[in-house]
């Protein structure tokens, strides 16, 4: 499924004393089957500007089409549109409620009217996708470690089987394992599922890790878009704005400068060590 | 951020009202509600309304913020038109059909009713549109103070109703938050009879519930952590303390009364 965002615009308490412009004059164009990251300072804009991909946001102007359809034509296809665009909140722990984990993965499938062998495969598929075993099953998810609450929240927008995948800081707050748990896991998802996966972070190191294109947003607008490497080339723009381009990508630069000749565009620590490698080998 | 955390209608401005001490600001509407109750003559009305009309210009706050609080009282201004119009007994009749009749004394009745309800509601609006609602819980602890002889724990309730206030907008971020996480799963609160609707509260409830006790367990734990006892009276970092532009305020309330006492017999 393709996103297409067309001169959005968007404020929050519209025509109120607090009235605040959130999203400014936003156009994009995400491809079916693309990975893309967002990437932006906190309070650019970029979890307003997703709740607008499943209409949880209404642009004040511009519109949103899936598939080339302005998901806002029709507001009784509302709910439908969210059961095919699986968003997963910041922090989607906090949205845990259930029993059990397996309930709780269960929850949205409810509204499909699927038979209980569907259901069933599908939660059990979701739960081995984010690594959650058979012996969490019946846990409460309030028992659950922070990674692992956060996996089995994860599972439950899986486990609608979304057409687009949206991830909204996947890693905010874990600790590095974790972190790379969940990253892994989406990159597997990405090329398996072959779903539209759109990545949010303000981690460029993640971002570099996993997606094919970029959208950079700084004060609610979309201020440098491109592939990775158009992106992190544009090191001074993401500095102006408050980002950086991963570490590493320094490193490399310093490298070459003090004459050490390793190609230049390396975003990650695999890609550098391969770079490095490639220079001795030589 | 910081001003999505001042709730009630808070209309931040910079203007005398908004500076004065909230005590001030407290017994100014105080007066001026008990007041308008003895007005009497036209003259007495027009004082109060002008009297009123100056503070809405010295609050600097739109007039349109003002008057949104009186859409709230349109159905009880029209409800009492209705009852009074037609049901006020009265011997001057000013117009007659069928078994509607209007009276002077009736229209009179209403007129009184419906301008003291008006110059209410804009007075309590004056005041909770300059003040935060942690200055009124400061003036209220204040007020509260002489009854701790009586076992009234002020103090506790101040922080409590400050507690309060300070969550209400945190609270309600979650909310929204939870509900839109839920929205995203699939879940449907707008249609659906009474049974599935109040079912599909449930999702919501849990995890509002849940995050509020560990919110709470952490703030007693921080509150703790810093000392905190109801048992010994405690400093404030604000303390309230009149100024010049205070005192003038209450000669102004004084002379308001004065007034309206004066011109009630006109
Ligand atoms: N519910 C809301 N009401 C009012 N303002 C909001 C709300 N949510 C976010 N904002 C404001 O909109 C801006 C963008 O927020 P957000 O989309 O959350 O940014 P990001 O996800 O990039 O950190 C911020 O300035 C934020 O304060
Ligand atoms: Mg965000």
């Amino acid at each position: 499924m393709s996103i297409e965002v067309k001169g959005l615009n968007f404020f929050y308490n519209k025509g109120q004393v607090f009235e605040k412009k959130a999203l400014d004059d936003i156009n994009m164009f995400i491809a079916d089957g693309e990975f893309v990251g967002i990437i932006g300072h906190t309070g650019s804009g970029k979890s307003t500007l997703i709740q607008h991909f499943n209409a949880l946001l209404t642009p004040d102007s511009g519109a949103v089409y899936l598939n080339g359809n302005d998901i806002n034509a029709d507001k009784t296809k509302h709910a439908e549109i969210r059961r095919k665009i699986g968003l997963v909140f910041q922090y989607p722990e906090h949205q845990l409620f259930e029993i059990s984990v397996y309930k709780d993965v269960a929850f949205g499938l409810q509204f499909l009217n699927l038979p209980p062998q569907d259901v069933d495969r599908r939660v059990r598929g979701a739960l081995k996708v984010v690594g959650l075993s058979e012996d969490y099953f019946e846990k409460s998810p309030f028992e659950l470690s922070g990674g692992e609450k956060r996996r089995a929240a994860i599972a439950g927008v899986l486990a609608m089987e979304p057409e687009i995948l949206i991830l909204d800081e996947p890693t905010a707050g874990l600790d590095p394992k974790g972190r790379d748990e969940i990253l892994e896991q989406i990159k597997i998802l990405g090329e398996e599922l072959k779903i539209t996966v759109v990545l949010v972070s303000h981690s460029m190191e993640d971002v570099a890790r996993l997606v094919d294109k970029v959208f950079v947003m700084a004060d609610s607008k979309i201020v440098l878009h491109g592939s990775v490497g158009e992106v992190f080339a544009n090191s001074e723009l993401l500095e102006s704005i408050g980002l950086a381009a991963p570490q590493i990508t320094y490193l490399m630069k310093e490298l070459s400068q003090r004459g050490f000749s390793a190609k230049g565009g390396v975003y990650t620590v695999n890609d550098a060590f391969r770079a490095i490698k490639d220079v001795l080998d030589e | 951020m910081n001003e999505r955390l001042i709730i009630g209608q808070y209309y931040p401005a910079n203007s005398v009202l908004h500076r004065l001490d909230p005590r001030v600001k407290f017994i100014g509407s105080f007066a001026y509600i008990t007041m308008i109750f003895f007005a009497e003559s036209l003259l007495s009305w027009f004082f109060a309304a002008v009297y009123l009309f100056a503070m809405v210009i010295i609050s600097k706050v739109p007039v349109r913020l003002m008057l949104k609080g009186l859409k709230s009282i349109l159905f009880i201004l029209i409800f009492t038109c209705i009852l009074n119009i037609f049901f006020a007994p009265g011997e001057t009749v000013v117009f007659e059909f069928y078994f509607i009749k209007i009276t002077l004394e009736g229209l009179l009745l209403f007129a009184k009713m419906a301008a003291r309800l008006v110059l209410l509601i804009i007075s309590s609006s004056i005041l909770t549109l300059t003040t935060t609602p942690l200055a009124l819980t400061d003036a209220l602890e204040f007020f509260l103070r002489p009854f701790a002889k009586i076992g009234l724990p002020a103090q506790e309730i101040a922080m409590m109703m400050t507690i309060a206030l300070r969550f209400i907008p945190t609270l309600m971020e979650e909310t929204e938050k939870i509900m839109k996480a839920q929205k995203a799963r699939g879940a449907d609160f707008e249609t659906g009879g009474l049974v599935r609707r109040a079912k599909a509260l449930v999702p919501i409830l849990v995890p509002l519930f849940i995050s509020s006790f560990k919110r709470a367990e952490d703030l007693a734990m921080a509150m703790e952590a810093r000392c905190y006892r109801t048992d010994i009276k405690r400093s404030k970092m604000k303390e309230l303390k009149f100024q010049r532009a205070d005192y003038s305020a209450l000669v102004c309330v004084t002379g308001f009364i004065a007034g309206l006492i004066i011109f009630r017999y006109f």
